[in-house]
């Protein structure tokens, strides 16, 4: 606005302005597929619980990328693997201790302090300004996504689409198999969470009406839904097509196949679900080999459940680029140690480490089985000229890698290389060079070892437990790889335990979390580590439950919410959830309806 | 992913626009034949705001836009014209506009929450705003150093009195004008102190991107043949978190760790591990403090005001006249030269304190996260007429 000269010196004008705009936002866009048309069709359902079971996998792997994936951060809590970096928060992480006797540690597991001082572990961050937040946010979110997603395939199939679903035996099976599996990961690794399946009620807008649940009734709900999935397995005959479901067409399982999936993950499941010792005691070790003798390592054709990677051009097993990268992750001392304790020190001492002379063939003489030049060049290890190297693992004489000060106790002169990646990413077994690999993600001898270890810690069969470990023990295993050539354990050993444990520990490195959950189990997590997670910071600030920094384990807090070790904060957190929850689906449900009076007025 | 459906973003069928109400309040003022001066006041209220808010998990989605806050916006803006000269040989202008604004929450239907930005590869790791009622809009929340022995007794968990764990007798604020304990005053043990507020809270205020206003000045002058045009922009106070100079503390890169300034000291033949820091030097473990797990923390909060020359135009033109007698066949010739981003008068210790939002942060509040500094150019122009 302006005032002519005629209004002289000082004027004013004072204007009202008001603006407005249409009242709608609501333009049809025929290119973009909304919820409500994608589970209208038929034919989009199969994606969508393909789309649902491959968030899980992505979620089980790190196939998200970016720095939300704890898996690796888990690897090197549990001492499997080790890394001096702090991505996905690895460093903050796991810190040493100085003094843990329980651990076999007198001095502690922070080897030469010259190499960087000493820190503790860390509790879970959970707090809505924390950047390691992410590393409990990831699985809590992914797994709830993959659990929607299978809850609407089915919702679908059971209740709007029925028969018009194409394939919808197996693409049910398939999504209920999700369903446990998802909720599983919650029940593996979260002190409380929601119970959501396509019977829990959903308003107009898509919401449910839940409240938190402890990870007991998780796991028991998990295992109803792994249940449901091996009988409907049983009960029809079809094959889930690799490609769409799996990442490749030559990873194919048949309905069979896919019961004794569920059944592996079923025992998974109770095996892996302890968080100490004292709760490892109670477990129902005679269910647990009841489902492992039906999994995937038994019967007449054991497999590994497997999915083929495309070189992270979409997704791939992150856990396994990162970790048998030998210049970024190395495997742990422990375990190292474990191998050959003659030439592996543990804690680490660079002057005492040297080539080794392993009884285990795993580990063997340390030199690399692959191409000399790649040995020379990138893992910096010798190449095998006598037949004795490695065949999961490398010795290199560049003993300590990456930032020395961050830590004596984040170096190790040996890495895993039994999924190494050659060129770009993803699971390369045996020295494939493509990054396009087809990834073991459960080893049939996981299966085999959680089977064996019911056989001793439940209804004793020695023999076969014993039998079980020699698969990987001696070798070859249940695919006809050559492994470890150590003497055979019998049913008459006293450590025969012992020796299960050395398998968990060397065999399963780098296919899932097995060695994070095996650890906390049998209470050989480094004091102050977390043993499970807490409700994330900004789930509970949606609960209006915490707006900072909110309840969490590890560190000063108790390492997990079992009897033995129970957490105030957590126990008041679970009693006023569903309150709140209540009320915000209440609000909710009121302003709805007020819309709804409005619009019929107009 | 790969093809395949995962939810992340819950579509929302009930999503209606924003309504704004503004009041504007004006004036001009002209005078002296040579100046007109314009003032102008706005409030404007925005309700059912669109944002982007988390939901829970057992939607099984992350987020759903949503019509979720309302809005109280506030701006001054003032703008002044002078004629300085109008004469055929010689004309100058030169004009002042200058304005502030300030959005504050007044309603947020969720719970508070923080958010953005991506920087540096990492997606939804750093998250410094928070948007939470009664809060301007770009405040950004993180940890402070504590910087006076009072103000740690805020912390309910700690108490002044004497013995006692936190007596003031215990702390000393060492050369970083930082809160310290003596028992590690000048060891390899020494580290700051972090605030808690009131409600025991490790989180709190520690910017406001906000400027307090910004300006621009423009200056139009014509000397026969020679034109030249200049712009200023004058941006004061608000607060630009450094996030490109956090990110290098964790790799120790940073000049902090130098300390050249600090005297030196001999501890040749001293076995003593903390005789190196007896003089003021810092072990690596307190600077690496401040970068905080990559967290914000108010060390890298740091002015935002400057002065920039965003462009200098300066040209000669060549009249009809002289280039007739050339026998060049042409009207005029101008022939010149623009530089940009000439020069920046500032204090903020990173590139450019001229930084704008990041991807990650649907609200594009300023942030240093390794974005590049605009580019100084000189560009030379000619311009012909036929």
């Amino acid at each position: 606005m302006r005032i002519s000269k005629r209004i002289p010196e000082i004027v004013g004008l004072v204007a009202l302005v008001f603006v407005g705009a249409c009242d709608t936002l609501n333009i049809a866009n025929p290119n973009d597929p909304d919820r409500r048309r994608a589970l209208g069709d038929p034919n989009s359902i199969p994606s969508v619980a393909q789309g649902a079971f491959q968030t899980w996998y992505l979620t089980s792997q790190g196939g998200f990328g970016e720095d939300q994936y704890p898996a690796l951060t888990m690897s090197v809590m549990a001492r499997s693997h080790v890394a001096m970096w702090n991505n996905f928060h690895i460093r903050y992480y796991t810190g040493c201790t100085t003094a843990w006797a329980a651990g076999g540690y007198p001095a502690g597991t922070c080897g030469n302090l010259t190499e960087g001082p000493a820190y503790p572990r860390a509790a879970w961050a959970n707090s809505l300004a924390a950047a390691e937040r992410t590393q409990i946010e990831a699985m809590w979110y992914g797994y709830y996504a993959a659990l929607s997603s299978a809850n609407d395939a089915l919702v679908a199939i059971r209740v709007k689409l029925k028969d018009q679903v194409p394939g919808a035996p197996m693409v049910e099976t398939m999504a209920t198999l999700t369903q446990g599996l998802a909720l599983s990961g919650i029940a593996l690794n979260y002190d409380q969470g929601y119970i959501v399946t396509d019977s829990t009620p959903v308003d107009a807008n898509g919401l449910v009406h839940v409240t938190l649940k402890p990870r007991g009734t998780l796991r028991d709900t998990a295992l109803a839904l792994l249940d449901r999935a091996i009988a409907q397995a049983a009960a029809d005959t079809f094959t889930v097509p690799g490609g769409p479901w799996f990442g490749g067409p030559a990873v194919d399982y048949d309905n069979f196949k896919v019961a004794r999936i569920a059944n592996t993950m079923a025992a998974r499941l109770l095996a892996y679900f302890p968080r100490d010792a004292a709760e490892n005691a109670t477990v129902d070790w005679a269910r647990v080999a009841s489902y492992a003798s039906k999994g995937i390592s038994s019967g007449t054709k054991p497999f590994n459940l497997t999915f083929h990677q495309d070189a992270c051009t979409s997704w791939c097993d992150f856990l396994k680029v990162w970790s048998n990268d030998m210049t970024t992750m190395r495997a742990h001392t422990r375990v190292a140690h474990m191998m050959d304790a003659a030439s592996q020190p543990d804690p680490w001492d660079v002057n005492l480490n040297h080539n080794p002379a392993s009884p285990d063939k795993r580990l063997g003489d340390g030199t690399y089985r692959g191409p000399a030049a790649y040995a020379a060049s990138i893992l910096r290890a010798y190449p095998d000229t006598t037949g004795n190297g490695g065949y999961d693992y490398v010795w290199t004489h560049t003993k300590e890698f990456g930032n020395k000060t961050r830590g004596a106790w984040h170096q190790s002169a040996v890495g895993q290389v039994r999924y190494d990646s050659l060129t770009t990413c993803g699971d390369n077994p045996q020295g494939e060079s493509t990054g396009s690999g087809d990834a073991p993600m459960v080893l049939a001898a996981e299966n085999d070892l959680i089977w064996a270890e019911a056989l001793i810690r439940g209804p004793a069969d020695l023999a076969t437990a014993a039998a079980l470990i020699n698969n990987t023990r001696v070798g070859p295993d249940r695919l006809g790889h050559a492994r470890g050539g150590l003497p055979a354990a019998t049913a008459g050993d006293a450590d025969l335990l012992k020796k299960l444990q050395y398998e968990q520990d060397v065999e399963l490195m780098g296919s899932n979390n097995a060695p994070f959950y095996n650890q906390r189990r049998i209470d050989n997590l480094e004091p102050l580590t977390p043993h499970e997670m807490p409700v994330p910071a900004q789930e509970l600030g949606v609960l209006k439950l915490c707006s900072g920094t909110c309840y969490t384990w590890g560190g000063s807090s108790p390492p997990n919410s079992s009897a033995s070790a129970p957490g105030s904060s957590a126990a008041l957190l679970m009693q006023s959830a569903p309150q709140i929850w209540t009320q915000m689906y209440q609000a909710r449900q009121a302003s709805m309806r007020a819309s709804r009076l409005l619009r019929s007025l107009q | 992913m790969g093809g395949k459906l995962t939810k992340v973003t819950l579509g929302n069928t009930g999503l209606k626009p924003a309504h704004s109400g503004e009041m504007e309040l004006g004036a001009n003022i002209d005078f002296l034949s040579r100046f007109s001066l314009d003032y102008s006041y706005s409030r404007k209220n925005t309700t059912d705001q669109i944002i982007l808010v988390p939901l829970s998990a057992a939607a099984g989605y992350r987020y759903q836009w949503q019509n979720a806050a309302s809005l109280l916006g506030k701006t001054h803006e003032l703008s002044l014209r002078v004629i300085l000269a109008d004469r055929p040989e010689l004309s100058w202008q030169f004009n002042v506009a200058a304005d502030r604004t300030r959005q504050y929450i007044t309603s947020l239907n969720p719970a508070p929450f923080l958010t953005g930005p991506s920087y540096a590869g990492s997606t939804d790791v750093t998250q410094i705003f928070r948007i939470a009622p009664g809060e301007t809009f770009g405040v950004m929340y993180g940890t402070r150093i504590v910087r006076s022995i009072n103000e740690l007794y805020d912390d309910p968990s700690k108490s002044p009195a004497c013995p006692g764990t936190w007596c003031p007798d215990s702390l000393i604020v060492n050369e970083d004008g930082y809160v310290v304990r003596k028992s590690g005053y000048h060891t390899a043990n020494e580290k700051f102190l972090t605030y808690v507020n009131k409600a025991g809270e490790p989180i709190v205020k520690i910017g406001d991107v906000n400027p307090d206003f910004n300006a621009s000045f423009t200056s139009n002058v014509r000397f026969k043949s020679f034109t030249a045009y200049v712009l200023v922009d004058w941006v004061q106070g608000g607060s630009i978190y450094n996030g490109t100079r956090q990110w290098p503390f964790f790799e120790y890169r940073d000049r902090l760790y130098d300390q050249v300034s600090r005297p030196e000291v001999n501890c040749g033949g001293n076995p003593d591990p903390h005789c190196p820091y007896s003089t003021g030097k810092k072990p690596i473990a307190y600077y690496q403090g401040l970068y905080n797990g990559i967290n914000p923390i108010d060390y890298f909060v740091e002015s935002g005001t400057y002065v920039k020359i965003k462009e200098l135009n300066v040209s000669y033109t060549i009249g009809r006249g002289t280039l007739e007698k050339l026998g060049w066949g042409v009207n005029s010739l101008r022939i010149g030269v623009i530089g940009r981003n000439l020069f920046t008068f500032t204090k903020y210790s990173g590139y450019d304190p001229e930084v704008a939002g990041l991807s990650g942060d649907p609200y594009s509040f300023r942030f240093d996260g390794f974005s590049y500094p605009n580019f100084r150019t000189f560009t030379g122009f000619m311009e012909i007429n036929f």
